[in-house]
Order: C-alpha cells, then structure tokens, then sequence
C-alpha cells in the first residue's frame, strides 16, 4: 500500500511539473514568430481566415494568432497595444482610430453584405421594399418583432444607420417589438428564430445557420447592405514594440492577387460571402 | 547542581490587563533523577509553569535554567499523528535525520520503556486513552531528553493505565531521567513525588501535610492498621487491603504536648524539634524528627505555651484515621 | 441543435478528433498548472493564518471567503489590465498566451485553497502546533506535518480548486483570446462553436467537460467519505 500511494504521489508531482512547464508554453510555438490578428467574432466565425492565412503563415514562418471578439473590443485591444494588425468592419470606427493615431492606415480589401432575415409569413411585408431603408421603414411602420445586437458591433452600426436612413432614428424607444439583446450573431439568429422576429444578418453567419432556422432572406442586395471590411497595422509610434513590418506584410498579402483569390472563391454551401475589394 | 533552577521567574500574557502577574515563583531548584510533583487546583499555574519550562512560554522576567538540554513536554491530551504508533514515536528522530538504524533501535527501545512493544503497528488514533498517553511519552522519550515534562499524565485515563504510567515514570527518574509533572490526582502525587510542589494563584504554596514513604504492614484489625516508614518507624492507620506505599498526615491533624496524651487518637509519637517556623499569621510549623521527619502546625500562642524551641522533646499525636493511605 | 449533432458529437469523441483532444489538453494543462501555483503558494499559508494569531486575523478570514467567489470575467479584468501592453506588467509581452490564461486562473484557485486550506487545518488542534515545536522541529518542518495532519483536507482544498478552474470561461477567453490550438480551452471553444452554431464539438467538449467534474467530483467524495472527513 505504502509503496502504490508513494508512486501515485510522485507521479502525481511529476505530471504536474511537466504540465506547468508544457503550459507556459516551453513547447514548439514558443520558437515561431507571432503575429496577433484582432478581428471580430463573425469574421473568425465564417472560416475564410483558415483558407486566407495559412498560405502568409508558411511563406514568412510564422503563426497568426486570431482573437476573435466584439468589433469594439478588437479595436480597444488595438488600442491597448495588445495586438499588431486589426480586421474589422466598422469604417467609421476604423477611421477614428486611424485618425487618433493607433493605426498606420486602413486599408479596405473586401466585403460582404448583410441580409434582412424575416419569418417565411413576411407580416411587415418586407419582400415588397424597393430598398434597403424600405425595408426597415416596413418593419417600423408594422411594429413588427426586431431583434438587434445592441453591442456595438459592425452588425449594430449598419443597423442603426438603416433604421435612420428610414426615418426612424428613435428606434431604441420606439417600443416593445424592437428587442436589443447585447448578444452575438449565432445567438441573435437563434433568438430571432424563437420568436419568430426580423434581424439583420451578415451572409456568411446566416449560412451558417441555414439549415436549422425558420427564417429566410427577405431584402438583399441593396449597395446600403454592403459590409466593408479594413485591415489596420497597429502604429509603432503609440506601440514600439508591435510587429509592424509583419503587419504590413499581411496587409500587402491580403490585397495581392493570390490573396485576393482566395477571398472570391471562398464558398460556404456553395454560396460566395466574401467580395474582393481591390481591382 | 540542580537539573533546572528558577530564580525571580514571573510571567504575564502580553495582552494581560491584571497588574498581578500570572505566575510568580522567586526561586526553584529540582535535583536530577527525582520526580517532582507540582499540584493545586485548576488555573493554579501548574501548566503554565510546565510550558514555560518546555520553552514554549518566555518568562516576562526572571530565568529558568535547564542544565542539560531542552526539556519535552508531553501534553495532557496528547497530539498524536494520523499515522502508526511506531511511525509517531519515530518522528522527532526523522526530523533530525537519524539514520535507519539508530532510529529503528531507539524507536524499540521507547516502546519498550512504556510498554507498547506489540502496539507498534497499530493506528495511533485508535488506542485508549492511557495507551495514548504512553505513546506520547515514548515519543518524548525517543530524543533521550534529561528532563522530562508532563501535565497531568494520570489525569484522563483508565485506571489501569495509571499504574503503568506511574510505574514508567519511576523507572525513568531511576534511570536519571528529572521528571517534572503536574496532577490534581492526590493519589498519584503522594505516590510519586520526590518532591511535592503545591501552586496558589501562580506562586508556591506551602506544603501543608506529610508524606511518609514505607509499607503497610498489617491490614488491620479493628479497622486499624499499621504502616511501617522505611526509617523502621511504625504508625497506626485505617485498617486496609492491598499495596500501599505511602502515608500521608496533614499538618493540622498533629497535635503536640509536652508530655504523652491519654487520648482517643491511636499515634503518640515521641520526638525531638528540629525547627520552627513561622508559617502565616496565625500558624507556625514545627517540624520534629520521630525516628523520621514529621511536622506539625500549631498556633502562635501555643508554641509560647509549650515554650517549642528546636532540641525540645514533645509528643506527636494524630488519630488513626488521620492517615491517609496511598 | 439536432440529431445529426449529437451523433457527430459521439464520431469525434469516439475517434478522438485531434482538434478535441488538443483543446482538452489545454484545458488540463492551464487548470494543472494554475492549481499547482496555488497550491504551492496557499497551502504554508494556510498554516500560517490556521496556526497563529494576530491583528486582523478575522478580517483576512472574511476577506479571503469573499475572494472565493470571485467572478472569473472580474479576475480576467483586473489581470488583463496588468497584463495588458498598456498595463503596468505589459512589457512582458504576457497577453494572449498560455501564460496569461495560468496567471489569471492562479488568481482565481489561490483564494480558494488558502480559504479551504485554512478552514480544514483550523478544525486540527491547537495544540499540535505546539507539540510540535516541543518536539524540537523546525518551521519547515512544522509546516510539512501540519499539512500531512491535515491532509485530507488540503487535498480536497486541491481538487475543489481545479474543479472550479477547468471550468471557468471568463478568465480564459480574456486573457488567452481563445486562440486556435494554442489557448483555446474546453469552456471557450464551448462558448465559441456554439456561438457558430457548429454544436457537434460543443456537445463532445461538453461531454469531456463533465467527465473532467465527475472525476473531480468522485475525488472528493473518495477522500471525504472514505478517508475521513478533515483529517
């Protein structure tokens, strides 16, 4: 017995040196370069970025670290220094930052567009718009169930600007039919599928969610809807220590022809998300 | 050259709001090999003075000075550890990285001297509360300490372990080892002690009986008995059955005369004064020698009236059953 | 959330998919770690606050309760700041990396060992503090007997605190940013796929998830029923 419970004990000590040196990272990654990517939740969610960075990722040797988060947070984490390179799409944030001095540049290399997403009944009677701002101006005319991010994101932005290029500026207390729900996309889809409510969707999430929902694309294609997305190199000169060359070298990447390549023939089921921006 | 001496020890807690001090002692000195007894009644300051002999207590003022090295005070509910008896009583060796042998020899060898040889492999925790007590001793012990500290080690325990325990002690003062303890058990007090030491509220009290070592000699008849002192000497006493060691006659209960007593009392014993002192206010201690020593304690006045002066013959006499046997 | 997910869920487990077996391996490796530093650091601690008195003492036992419950996306916060390139430790180039994850889950284990530590060695007796400086050892040594007394109860201090740390979500995904294979977790990529939608791999890391707290459950039950409750 005394023999059994010695070595568990001292193989429990071992493990558990081992796993502390393991886990500070004494293993291979520690060796690669890094370089922090801070995008947002949606973008990391579509998956374009598993086919757009690993070809930058062998040709410099080095590893892209993706954190996802809020559009807000990965601007803040901008800010703070935390991160080399940004991905957003928010234009009048990235402008902002830009102008305050965090970022070398903006540099806008594609986009993707936002969907109406309604109930199969269509109550609002959303499909008869002529345009984007039609659309919404439905919904409020109706009181129709909405759902929103209420989170900032670049999703909320767009939404706020359509609900004032319709005239309803005072949305957020316009009623008990106008949900905000401070949550993400996925979670928003979900939700607004519960209740049967319209949201405002990027594709590529949608797509995601196309089999299991109840809710179809009711307005699309209107030039409002389009979702442009910047890559910004975090400033040395507020952060000396950023990896501002790799930066640069990611931004040069993703406006390339083989970079842009890749953003247009992305697919999810079969349907393209992302456009390429650059000519 | 006493194995601890105590000169103008005084201790308080440091938090003490009393101006009285705890503990008070002007001077103590106990000889290597005896047994010293220190008893009173609870919060008389007997454990008190047992930790600040251990060390574990320092003296507000004063000095204690232990000859020899650091005594070990064995607790009156004694800590033992989660583990075998054997694995206890080796432990204070283990800390001090005695080797596999030595350790193994001493380890035996402590059991033992308390008699718990067979218990070794048993689980600490599981013995009575005598069986214990001894595995705390054995654990002291094992450090061959030349002063042995102990609080009340007859106090919470079945009676037959306090036989043993008491008979482990004696052993152990034969063998040189000074052994300081405290009871409130009478009994084991009178039948141990080289030396009593009574406490009052922190300070030395004054022994107020007499303890005479010898044997029974006769269970009785009558419902008087007789005990033999090792002087030779012979004593009447409640008739009893058994083996007792020791006789015991308070102070008070000793009334002296000039000349013998007719009386109801069974003892008249003729004796010199060796001293007289004064023991309070009212009493003073006369203390004679019988053919061994006995003292008595008388009043002022009465120590005028028989004109008691140290070399004059007087009459001690105490009933029968004034003696207390142990 | 469907029946094709459920059955997806259970091939991945069964094959054990790469991408899971790495992430429960992060999830492992960080608790481990975290939990060990804590412990290293709350256990001698513990003896110290259970064994002696002092001003204050009761004040640092209710504060340390308190600490216990934590919210993890608060201890995120606070060490986020720290560690942030804008914070007073951002030079370390700590933020977003395994060792971020480990320090803001040490800060979250440490107030629960120290507090379970101090309240099983608390239940010991007092004495034995003092039988054993009688029996001539030193502090380390004290310390090291006091904890084998005690042990039950520090172990158990242990467990508890690896429970609560390989299943927290706020202090990982803040200070580790989730990043694919390399901090991602068990509870931030729950967090993630299902935000995806894509709840196969959720409901398999759920399940690892709570394998990982039965087994740590069954632990303490073990210990607790089987080997005595605190000592």
């Amino acid at each position: 017995m005394k023999k059994v419970q010695r070595t568990m004990i001292t193989g429990f000590w071992v493990l558990l040196a081992g796993s502390m040196a393991w886990a500070t990272g004494t293993g291979e990654r520690q060796e690669v370069e890094r370089l922090v990517l801070a995008t947002t939740t949606s973008t990391e969610n579509s998956g374009l970025l598993e086919e757009l960075l690993p070809p930058f990722e062998e040709e410099y040797g080095v590893v892209v670290d993706v954190i996802a988060v809020g559009t807000g947070q990965a601007l803040e984490i901008g800010r703070s220094g935390d991160a080399d390179v940004l991905m957003v799409h928010a234009p009048a944030l990235e402008a902002e930052f830009v102008a305050e001095g965090y970022g070398v540049e903006r540099v806008y290399f594609m986009y993707n567009d936002f969907v109406v997403l309604g109930p199969t009944s269509d109550p609002a009677g959303v499909r008869d718009a002529r345009d984007a701002s039609g659309a919404f101006g439905a919904i409020a005319e109706a009181q129709a169930p909405f759902i929103s991010r209420g989170d900032n994101s670049g999703t909320h932005v767009k939404e706020l600007s359509m609900w004032s290029a319709a005239g309803e500026a005072d949305v957020a207390g316009a009623g008990p039919w106008y949900r905000e729900v401070g949550q993400g996309m996925g979670a928003v889809i979900t939700l607004a599928n519960e209740q049967q409510a319209y949201t405002l969707a990027d594709r590529g999430t949608f797509l995601a969610y196309q089999g299991d929902i109840d809710l179809e694309i009711v307005h699309q294609g209107d030039p409002e809807l389009f979702n442009p997305y910047g890559i910004i190199a975090v400033d040395p000169q507020r952060h000396p220590h950023v990896k501002v060359e790799l930066a640069q070298a990611l931004v040069d990447y993703v406006t390339s022809a083989p970079g842009q390549a890749i953003v247009d023939e992305y697919r999810i089921a079969g349907e393209q998300l992302f456009f390429p921006a650059v000519e | 050259m006493s194995a601890i001496r105590i000169q103008e020890l005084t201790f308080s807690y440091a938090d003490s709001q009393s101006r009285q001090a705890l503990l008070e002692i002007p001077h103590l000195a106990i000889s290597h090999g005896t047994i010293s007894v220190l008893t009173g009644d609870n919060g008389c300051g007997k454990t008190t003075l047992l930790k600040l002999l251990a060390g574990l207590l320092i003296p507000s003022s004063g000095t204690i000075d232990t000859a020899a090295g650091p005594p070990v005070l064995v607790h009156q509910r004694p800590y033992l550890f989660a583990e075998s008896v054997r694995a206890n009583v080796a432990w204070p060796l283990k800390i001090r990285g005695v080797k596999r042998d030595e350790l193994r020899e001493r380890v035996d060898r402590a059991l033992a001297q308390v008699g718990l040889t067979r218990f070794a492999l048993r689980w600490a925790l599981s013995l009575s509360g005598g069986e214990k007590q001894r595995v705390a001793i054995a654990r002291a012990l094992v450090l061959k300490p030349e002063v042995l500290l102990l609080d009340e080690p007859t106090s919470n325990i079945d009676v037959a372990s306090v036989r043993t325990v008491e008979r482990v002690l004696r052993m152990l003062a034969g063998d040189g080892t000074t052994v300081v303890m405290s009871t409130h058990n009478e009994a084991s007090a009178y039948r141990l002690a080289d030396e009593l030491i009574p406490l009052a509220a922190g300070r030395p009290a004054p022994l107020r009986v007499n303890v005479l070592q010898g044997t029974l000699l006769d269970p009785g008849v009558n419902h008087i008995g007789r005990f033999r002192v090792t002087t030779g000497a012979e004593m009447f006493c409640p008739a009893a059955t058994g083996s007792f060691t020791h006789a015991v006659v308070r102070m008070e209960d000793v009334i002296l005369s000039q000349h013998e007593m007719d009386s109801s009392a069974q003892n008249h014993l003729p004796g010199t004064v060796q001293a007289v002192a004064t023991a309070d206010d009212e009493l003073v201690r006369v203390d004679l020698d019988c053919d061994f020593p006995l003292s008595a304690l008388v009043t002022h006045r009465s120590v005028e009236e028989l004109s008691i002066a140290p070399g004059v013959r007087l009459y001690a006499t105490f009933k029968a059953s004034a003696v207390r046997l142990y | 959330m469907n029946r094709e997910a459920f059955l997806e869920a259970v091939r991945l487990l069964l094959a054990l998919d790469r991408e899971l077996v790495a992430i429960t391996f992060n999830s492992l490796r960080f608790a481990l770690a975290s939990t060990a530093i804590a412990a290293v650091i709350s256990t001698p601690l513990g003896v110290l606050i259970a064994f002696r008195e002092f001003a204050g003492k009761r004040l640092l036992v209710s504060a340390m309760h308190t600490l216990m419950g934590l919210p993890t996306v608060v201890v995120g916060l606070l060490v986020f700041s720290l560690l942030s390139r804008s914070g007073p430790l951002g030079g370390l180039g700590l933020m977003f990396s395994p060792s971020a994850v480990v320090i803001g889950q040490s800060v979250l284990a440490l107030p629960i060992v120290l507090s379970l530590v101090y309240s099983g060695l608390s239940r010991l007796d007092p004495e034995l503090r003092e039988t054993l400086v009688t029996l001539g050892a030193s502090p380390v040594q004290r310390t090291t007997k006091i904890l084998r007394e005690g042990r039950i109860a520090v172990a158990s201090a242990i467990l508890t605190a690896f429970g609560r740390v390989v299943g927290e979500v706020g202090t990982a995904m803040m200070l580790g940013g989730n990043i694919r294979w390399y901090t991602r977790t068990i509870t931030t990529a729950i967090a993630l796929e299902t935000q995806k939608g894509a709840f196969a791999l959720s409901v398999a890391l759920g399940v690892v998830l709570l394998l990982v707290a039965f087994g740590v459950n069954f632990g303490l039950n073990y210990l607790i029923r089987f080997r005595g409750g605190t000592a």
